[in-house]
């Protein structure tokens, strides 16, 4: 018997699996296009789960050309770093590097303004993102999660099963519009379906 | 604040296909590897089609790279792997692994069917549940310039594997028994 996948896996939905979905379609030039003006600086501001690191990763390959270096770094919630920075990070790059953070704004305001500072001197580029606004670098995108874009997603993920919209509405509004949460809540509809339908699956199979 | 786009002569490359417009009727998924028609093709198969085995038992498949005449191959990599899907992070196990640089490619390994054997291990065994699932794949893949990567999973599977409904159906008692 071969597994079934679960179309809404984290191996499916993590950031950079799926494309990052723009409202309206000439806005990634734009963005692109602003990042640029504004020297290689800029954050991305959007709520939980609403696709700041996809936004972030979809970008990489268009800005690989300009930055052969791009580092990511990761501040927890609980204020931890994750990704090279204390041992080759600041201090080795130059300005071919792009610094792309990721939940800035779990840094104490004292702690982001000094590694703000520094990454500023040592690299090219820096693209941040964050739940809130923080002061000191200019705003690129700000990113508003629709239920328009949560079925855009839904079916891309799985073109050949389509889910009733009643039931993706009410999914999306259980979770407070995060496309993420929503994400794992059909994650956890799918297998429940799943059980259901397999007991009359493999009847039909005996049967055949 | 500064300007700084002028450091460097470099532009930035020109958005493709990677951004989706929310009403684009395409149904890309992330479900499929990336390619594009112009990419070489793979085709995997098991022999006598069996995919289902058992540990200690000997799997064998084979795979075709179908090129066109402008197709450069750097290397081929083959793997027999195992990986977790599932609500949480995957993480993959390699049972088997083997590179073929560009200096051992030859004609005949376009032209010939190529081999992949492995005596299968005890475990991780194939598994269903709800939150977890394991899977075993035979993963080729080719390595073309500029960092282009075709690839092709085939799945497969390792031990009996049963659906989690089954398995608690089988641990649960009958609820028809009656009892004194």
């Amino acid at each position: 018997m071969q597994i079934e996948r679960n179309p809404y896996s984290t191996c499916f939905t993590a950031p950079g699996k799926l494309p990052f979905i723009f409202p309206a379609p000439d806005q990634p030039e734009r963005l692109l296009a602003e990042f640029e003006r504004l020297g290689f600086q800029g954050q991305i501001v959007g709520p939980h789960g609403c696709g700041k690191t996809t936004l972030t990763e979809s970008l990489e390959p268009y800005l690989e050309s300009r930055f052969p270096t791009i580092k990511r770094i990761t501040i927890r919630t609980d204020g931890d770093v994750s990704g090279r920075i204390k041992e080759n990070g600041i201090k080795n790059s130059h300005p071919s590097t792009l610094f792309v953070i990721d939940g800035i704004e779990n840094m104490s305001w004292l702690q982001r303004r000094i590694f703000i500072k520094s990454i500023n001197r040592m690299a090219g580029g820096l693209l941040l993102t964050t739940h809130r606004a923080i002061r000191g670098v200019p705003v690129i995108y700000q990113i508003a999660p629709s239920f328009q874009i949560f079925s855009r997603i839904v079916s891309l993920l799985s073109p050949d099963q389509p889910i009733d919209q009643q039931l993706l509405k009410q999914v999306f509004t259980q979770n407070n519009d995060s496309i993420r949460e929503s994400l794992m809540s059909l994650y956890t509809i799918w297998e429940e379906d799943r059980q259901r339908f397999i007991p009359v699956r493999d009847t039909q199979s005996a049967q055949l | 604040m500064e300007n700084r786009s002028n450091r460097s002569g470099k532009k930035l490359a020109s958005t493709r296909e990677k951004f989706y417009p929310v009403d684009s009727s395409s149904s890309a998924t992330g479900n499929q590897a990336e390619g594009s028609l112009t990419d070489p093709t793979l085709e995997v198969g098991f022999e006598d089609d069996i995919d289902q085995f058992l540990p200690g038992d000997f799997l064998r498949c084979e795979y075709t790279v179908n090129l066109l005449p402008e197709h450069e191959i750097q290397a081929i990599e083959t793997s027999v792997i195992w990986m977790t899907e599932g609500k949480g992070d995957t993480d993959i196990g390699v049972h088997h692994f083997e590179r073929r640089p560009k200096q051992a490619l030859t004609p005949d390994t376009f032209k010939q069917p190529q081999r992949i054997s492995t005596v299968m291990p005890a475990s991780p065994l194939t598994y269903d549940g709800n939150i977890l699932k394991i899977r075993w794949c035979i993963r080729v893949r080719l390595f073309l310039p500029n960092a282009h990567q075709v690839t092709h999973d085939c799945f497969f599977s390792l031990g009996e594997t049963k659906s989690f409904s089954k398995i608690t159906e089988e641990i649960q008692p009958d609820s028809t028994a009656t009892s004194d």
